[in-house]
């Protein structure tokens, strides 16, 4: 080409510039023939210098590049020059290192004046690394698909008004809807109404400001309108220059939740019907127990009345089935008052090893029909004064030796008590009860402190019992501080150990029985029928009462004791309860009958085996003056002998007595007997006034006159209530009672007194009320008599 | 009331042996215990010028211990009123609200002492 000077600066110029542009240029004409090649296209120079005139074709074959190239090329070309239209496409190959390469081509048609193509320019850059990042992009993106099409995991985005913006399919799976269903849509609208403002303030609000992700629960419908409950937790996510989004992963919990209500619930039907179950059993006991009182009050009665053998053993089958029916209704409503935490203990002074005793010497009778040894060893000092509860001691001991003579067949039940720690102040007391028995199996012994289980379901047909006792026990125990333990082994036995602190009380009890030394001669030379048919019994009692110089007889039944007495004079009558033909409690109501006041008032003395609280009222009641349980040593017989043998001196000095006994022979109180009665079991427990009167012994003895100077009125005017049936004075008058009788401490009528002010008040099952009164009175009037007694003292 | 006087209390209780305990209880406190078993006699006295006022809610007589209580209030509303009583049922607020006791003590074994301590504490601060 001939080209001017200014042309041809021009035109190296722009060479130049090309040549050293980093991408490959090259200029072709129509017929793609190169006109221009750039050494970034073709290094080359002489290659380059080759090329021109050159078309694609003829390059292709000396470049050794493969025919499909040069095809591919020239079907670009000749599109470009019929469209006239810039194209691009991409083109791989080697470089001139061998190295694999992407380009990436563009194709410029040159125009001319008249809109026909001039020359073609191609444009060419090396993508080879966009390529493969694209590539690399593309791979993880496919991966990161994968992960959101096929997980299990719920995942969506949304924007920040909760529309959404793309689901997996795990959530059309779950939520029953296609994506199209789901996009664009908000989540609002698949939230139920009541969950509506939840999700708005603790979901909405919390994700647009909350700088870490929210999570929680949410409940949405799916397509069947059923609940489905999701647990997620969802992240915003801010990108400069785009709108912040939210991405959310949840789990179906739907299962779970409905699960967990359905445990829920039946956690509560069963938590309900098990407080139903107990707290029907505690009310059915509480009203089982009032008409039981009644049917034990009138058996009571009823054994004061004439009645034959026959009648009288029936009776008193009556009064055991009732007392252990009883002991089941209490038992219950012990454990009601301790699982409600009502149980009230006492806190008064008593002497422990007494209380153990007397626990104990009831269930000598039982041990002795069952042919066991009951042995007790004693190492705690027999003057020891605690304070405590006395009566829950011995509940619980009763139980326990009940339990272990139950299960012990051959063998014997010990007991063992010591002091196994002991400061000035306190003592840890130690009683273990050990039996031969059947023991417990090592999986049973964890569970026998639960309610209403027992060792093995079969005892409960075999021996009886509610599986109350031990769980009573058990508590009764650590309210006041100790533990019941319990070791066993199967066949051989098992050893319940009780321990209890207690505080030591100082002041010593005032005891008028501990006499060191009694004069066992100072009765002076008395006549005393013994009744009683066992032999070795028999042989003890003379043998100790003829060291006193007194005079025997012996009999072996009540039968014979009536006829003796009626043969002969006796200054005292020592009395089994149990015998054969006539027991003791029908000679005394024989011997009470009889037309000789002097013999038909002579002291007689229970011996019994069952020192039961409940029996001794019983013996008294049945015209008895006392009583004493087997075995007796010789200062218990000597004591009991003696104060039944003291005639009560006219005391002409008491004026105090002289009131009160003014008021009793006026109002013709019946059982007389009562009166002469000593207090053997104080029915009346002054602690309260003791403890009001703060050491003023006048204050006690003016409230004592005060109770029997004021209460046989009241008494009476309770009767009358009765009996007119006006059940509102009844109820004012119980009432009235009802604090002096808590104020005297008569704990036997407590319940009964109050029975009555509510039956009375409410004019229900007013039919118990006279019962109730009855035995109300008795109780009163004995308690008149033992404080006389005492006041006499 | 005059300079250097035991404070005068009044005990209404039908129940004797209560009306002892309660003397008992309180004879510390005063020696001026005036004992009543019916609501009457109590209202009669008020002239004596009681500072507190035991009051049982079952009394001899033909009114009971609110009725008392509301007719005291009528002439005497400053006087503190404590309801000792074992009556079951006593709507306690309602006392307090309606008929202006200033304490209620439900009567059991063990509330004697308290009765002591709340005599006490209401003499010292009215001193």
């Amino acid at each position: 080409m001939n080209l001017p000077q200014e042309l041809v600066e021009h035109r190296s110029f722009y060479e130049e510039i090309l040549n050293m542009i980093p991408a490959e240029i090259i200029v072709a004409d129509t017929q793609y023939r190169y006109l221009f090649v750039n050494p970034t296209a073709v290094p080359d120079a002489h290659l380059r210098e080759w090329m021109i005139g050159k078309t694609n074709e003829e390059f292709c074959r000396y470049a050794g590049r493969p025919d499909r190239t040069a095809r591919a090329r020239r079907q670009v070309f000749g599109k470009v020059l019929r469209t006239k239209e810039m194209i691009e496409w991409g083109e791989e190959g080697r470089d001139e290192n061998g190295n694999f390469q992407h380009y990436l081509q563009k194709v410029y048609p040159v125009l001319n004046a008249n809109g026909d193509v001039q020359w073609v320019i191609i444009y060419g850059v090396t993508i080879t690394e966009r390529k493969e990042f694209e590539e690399k992009l593309r791979r993880s993106e496919k991966r990161y698909r994968d992960l959101f099409n096929y997980s299990q995991a719920l995942i969506c985005t949304h924007d920040m008004s909760g529309r959404l913006l793309a689901i997996n399919p795990e959530i059309c799976r779950v939520l029953g809807y296609a994506e199209g269903e789901l996009v664009s849509k908000r989540i609002q609208d698949f939230i139920p109404a009541e969950h509506q403002s939840k999700f708005r303030e603790e979901y909405l609000d919390a994700i647009r400001t909350s700088s870490v992700a929210v999570s929680g629960v949410f409940c949405v419908l799916n397509k069947k309108n059923e609940r489905i409950y999701l647990l997620y937790k969802n992240y915003r996510v801010e990108e400069p220059g785009g709108e912040p989004y939210v991405i959310g992963f949840s789990q179906d919990i739907t299962e779970r939740i409905y699960m967990e209500q359905e445990l829920r619930y039946a956690k509560k039907v069963t938590d309900e019907a098990a407080q139903a179950k107990e707290s029907f059993l505690a009310h059915m006991s509480h009203e089982i127990r009032t008409p039981m009182n009644g049917i034990m009050g009138m058996a009571s009665l009823m054994a004061k009345t004439n009645l034959d053998d026959q009648q009288r053993y029936y009776l008193k089958l009556i009064q055991e089935a009732a007392g252990s029916l009883l002991v089941i209704v209490n038992d219950i409503l012990d454990l009601e008052k301790i699982v409600a935490g009502k149980l009230q203990l006492e806190k008064i002074d008593f002497k422990l090893v007494e209380k153990i005793t007397t626990s104990i010497q009831s269930f000598i009778h039982k041990a002795e029909e069952k042919d066991l040894g009951l042995i007790f060893q004693n190492a705690i000092p027999a003057t020891m004064v605690v304070k405590g509860d006395p009566y829950r001691l011995s509940q619980v001991l009763s139980n326990l030796l009940s339990n272990a003579l139950k299960f012990t067949n051959r063998g014997n039940v010990t007991i063992l008590t010591s002091i196994i720690e002991q400061n000035e102040q306190w003592a840890v007391v130690e009683i273990v009860i050990r039996d031969t028995g059947i023991g417990i199996s090592e999986d049973r012994i964890r569970s026998i402190f639960e309610p209403f289980v027992q060792a093995d379901p079969t005892i409960s047909r075999k021996y009886g019992g509610t599986g109350l006792g031990l769980t009573i026990c058990k508590n009764m125990i650590e309210m006041q501080n100790g533990e019941l333990l319990v070791r066993s082994e199967e066949g051989k036995g098992s050893v319940f150990t009780i321990h209890i602190p207690y505080q030591l009380s100082m002041e010593a009890m005032q005891d008028n029985e501990t006499n060191q030394d009694i004069d066992y001669k100072s009765l002076g030379h008395k006549k005393v029928l013994v009744a009683e048919d066992v032999e070795l019994n028999q042989y003890l009692a003379r043998h100790i009462l003829e060291s006193w110089d007194f005079e025997v007889t012996i009999v072996s039944n009540g039968r014979e004791a009536l006829e003796q007495l009626q043969a002969e004079s006796f200054d005292c009558i020592l009395m089994d309860v149990q015998m054969p033909e006539m027991d003791g409690l029908a000679a005394t109501a024989h011997i009470r009958q009889l037309a000789d006041p002097i013999k038909a008032h002579i002291p007689i003395i229970a011996l019994t085996a069952n020192a039961l609280k409940g029996d001794s009222e019983r013996y008294l009641a049945a015209g008895m003056n006392d009583y004493l349980s087997k075995p007796f040593d010789e200062p218990r017989l000597f004591r009991v002998i003696s104060r039944n043998l003291t005639e009560p001196a006219p005391t002409p000095a008491a004026s105090l007595h002289e009131t009160a006994s003014k008021t009793l022979s006026e109002k013709n109180i019946p059982l007389k007997n009562h009166i002469s009665m000593l207090p053997v079991n104080k029915l009346y427990d002054l602690s309260m006034v003791q403890s009001v009167s703060g050491g003023d012994e006048g204050f006690i003895k003016k409230m004592v006159a005060l109770f029997i100077e004021t209460v046989p009125q009241n008494l009476d005017e309770l009767v009358k209530a009765v009996q007119t049936e006006n059940w509102d004075q009844v109820g004012k008058t119980a009432h009235k009672l009802k604090s002096t009788v808590d104020s005297m401490g008569i704990k036997s009528i407590r319940q009964e007194i109050r029975t009555v002010e509510a039956n009375a008040k409410a004019k229900t099952q007013v039919e118990e009320i006279p019962v109730l009164v009855d035995k109300i009175g008795s109780v009163i009037h004995e308690c008149i008599g033992q404080l006389q007694a005492e006041i006499m003292q | 009331m005059e300079f250097n006087q035991e404070p005068v209390i009044f005990v209404v209780e039908d129940n004797l042996m209560y009306q002892s305990l309660i003397a008992k209880e309180l004879e510390s406190v005063s020696r001026n215990i005036h004992f009543y078993t019916n609501g009457e006699a109590c209202l009669d006295e008020l002239d004596k010028a009681p500072s507190v006022i035991v009051m049982d809610y079952n009394l001899d007589g033909k009114l009971n211990g609110l009725d008392t209580l509301q007719q005291v209030r009528t002439t005497h509303p400053d006087v503190y009123v404590i309801l000792f009583s074992s009556q079951k049922g006593l709507n306690t607020k309602e006392v307090f609200l309606r008929y202006g006791s200033f304490d209620f003590l439900e009567k059991n074994s063990l509330s004697l002492r308290t009765l002591h301590q709340m005599v006490d504490g209401v003499i010292s601060a009215r001193s």
